[in-house]
């Protein structure tokens, strides 16, 4: 496995939690892996990227130039985030959020996931995040479901502990955003 | 922690865990980010380690003072901070070095000037070689990667408590805040804390205040020769690929390693670059600069701010004849591998 991964969106949105449970997984499974946050002096509101690089190879330097995938979760984020994408960038994009017309300047492919909505009609909208995870995993491909879901249940731990049901949500969020790529693909 | 185990941990995880290995007892500090997470991280501990010392002062100033305190007291005692924060230690730093008071620090370099950003730079160099108003006998380990800061976390506790002088360990904002892969080491023998100021039951009286020129021109001097001997000791380069390179790039800490991977891609098409890398930016290994650049037509600066490194190159390598010399300053912005090669093919 090789591939170079941009989280963009706004602090506060989950942006830095997708990354730690990404790597922390694929570290497990034997790859070498890098997190490098990036995000202004605010605590929230700010554009707030990570960038996560998982390979079977030595990685050396935190940041990159050209992502193999984009995950763009905020308006703010694309202008941000234009630097890294290239003609092999695929973007995965909100679109409640982002409107497709917002990226017609990236002649690249783009995936469209509705996670706000699925998140707030069938889920709760802060699980957004995790639907967005499922979809990003479903794409790389080679992860494990069950090495994921218990490195999300890990994270969460403390909030799982004050809120039980949290567990489902997050767990529930994680499936829905795989089906929704699935989904996304075979309507193309 | 078990020998040769690896964890994924961020920078300042990493920092705060090779500084406990290393025996670390005492920590003062004021928070500043990319650095706050170090003194929450030893906040914890000591609340379940009576055994720890922690206080969080009013400033960095007086961070820096109880740092001295302990140490002459005979604790194994640090700090972290960054940016401003770096800057209004310098005078205790300066202390440190009159009295000849181990200190150790690690700075997570942020964006200048003044309050700037929160991020990345290598702005801090020159206030870590020679901040405040002495000569700058002080040792500044430049870690490359999480590997390293780790490893040179626990020797700048060796390094201090050894030779009894400030040593900073000069990280950046990535390092501090990324997260990778560690392997954690064998404990080594780290030289010990012992009391200073008192001895048994003798009292040791330690001066920074003289009355004549002369006097502490003596005093400047004398220390002037043991820090010469110290630095055979310590300094540390590392030079890749130079014995046959026309260009050499000169580069130091995060920026090093993207340099690396930029030298490896045109070794591999065969093209004659080599690297040279100081470990010990202060020692600063001039001679072993001089080397690698024996049979180079020209040289490439690469730095995250405006000249800093490259004064000390420039004025390292003075009078090795026929030298062009190409310059990538990003002041307070990561460098990539792709921006150096991309520099080193314009001017092979």
């Amino acid at each position: 496995m090789k591939v170079k991964i941009l989280l963009a969106g706004e602090g506060g949105q989950g942006i830095q939690a997708i990354a730690k449970i990404l790597i922390h997984s694929a570290s497990k499974s034997g790859n070498k892996v890098v997190h490098l946050p990036n995000f202004g002096v605010e605590q929230r509101g700010g554009v707030s990227l990570a960038f996560v690089q998982i390979s079977s190879e030595d990685i050396s330097f935190p940041k990159f130039q050209e992502a193999d995938i984009a995950v763009l979760m905020a308006h703010r984020a694309i202008e941000r985030s234009k630097m890294h994408i290239g003609k092999n960038t695929k973007i995965i994009f909100d679109n409640n959020i982002i409107l497709v017309k917002e990226l017609e300047d990236f002649k690249t492919e783009k995936i469209a996931i509705p996670a706000t909505y699925l998140a707030k009609e069938r889920l709760i909208p802060k699980v957004f995040n995790m639907i967005m995870l499922g979809a990003l995993v479903a794409e790389i491909g080679g992860f494990k479901e069950r090495d994921l879901k218990k490195e999300i249940t890990e994270y969460f731990a403390d909030k799982i502990k004050q809120r039980h049901e949290l567990k489902h949500f997050n767990l529930a969020a994680f499936e829905l955003g795989q089906k929704a790529i699935k989904k996304t693909r075979k309507d193309k | 922690m078990k020998e040769g185990r690896i964890e994924l941990l961020t920078g300042n995880e990493i920092v705060l865990k090779a500084a406990l290995q290393a025996g670390a007892e005492a920590f003062f500090g004021y928070p500043i980010t990319p650095t706050t997470e170090i003194l929450q991280g030893w906040a914890n501990a000591a609340k379940n380690n009576d055994s720890l010392i922690y206080l969080q002062t009013e400033d960095e100033p007086a961070a820096g003072f109880g740092v001295i305190g302990a140490a002459l007291g005979g604790k194994k005692a640090w700090t972290t901070t960054a940016g401003a924060g770096h800057l209004l230690m310098q005078d205790a730093i300066v202390v440190a070095e009159a009295m000849r008071v181990p200190f150790v620090a690690y700075i997570g370099q942020r964006g200048g000037p003044s309050t700037g950003t929160v991020i990345y730079s290598q702005q801090e160099l020159s206030i870590a070689r020679d901040g405040g108003n002495g000569e700058g006998f002080r040792v500044v380990l430049g870690p490359s990667n999480l590997q390293e800061l780790y490893e040179q976390t626990i020797n700048a506790f060796d390094i201090a408590y050894k030779y009894r002088l400030p040593v900073f360990v000069l990280g950046d904002g990535y390092l501090s805040k990324m997260t990778g892969e560690v392997e954690f080491k064998k404990m080594v023998k780290i030289s010990p804390a012992k009391p200073i100021v008192q001895n048994g039951r003798k009292n040791v009286n330690i001066r920074n205040c003289y009355s004549l020129e002369e006097e502490i021109a003596a005093v400047i001097a004398e220390e002037l020769a043991d820090f010469r001997t110290i630095s055979r000791d310590v300094e540390k380069s590392e030079v890749t690929h130079c014995s046959d390179a026309e260009i050499v790039v000169f580069a130091w800490g995060t920026v090093a390693n993207a340099a690396k991977d930029a030298v490896n891609k045109l070794r591999s098409e065969g093209k004659k670059v080599g690297l040279f890398r100081p470990v010990t930016l202060k020692p600063f290994g001039a001679t072993r600069a001089k080397q690698a650049v024996k049979n180079a037509k020209a040289i490439l600066i690469a730095e995250s701010s405006f000249g800093k490194f490259g004064r000390l190159v420039t004025e390292s390598l003075f009078g090795v004849g026929d030298l062009k010399v190409e310059r990538l300053y990003k002041p307070a912005e990561g460098i990539l591998a792709e921006e150096i090669e991309e520099k080193l093919r314009g001017m092979l």
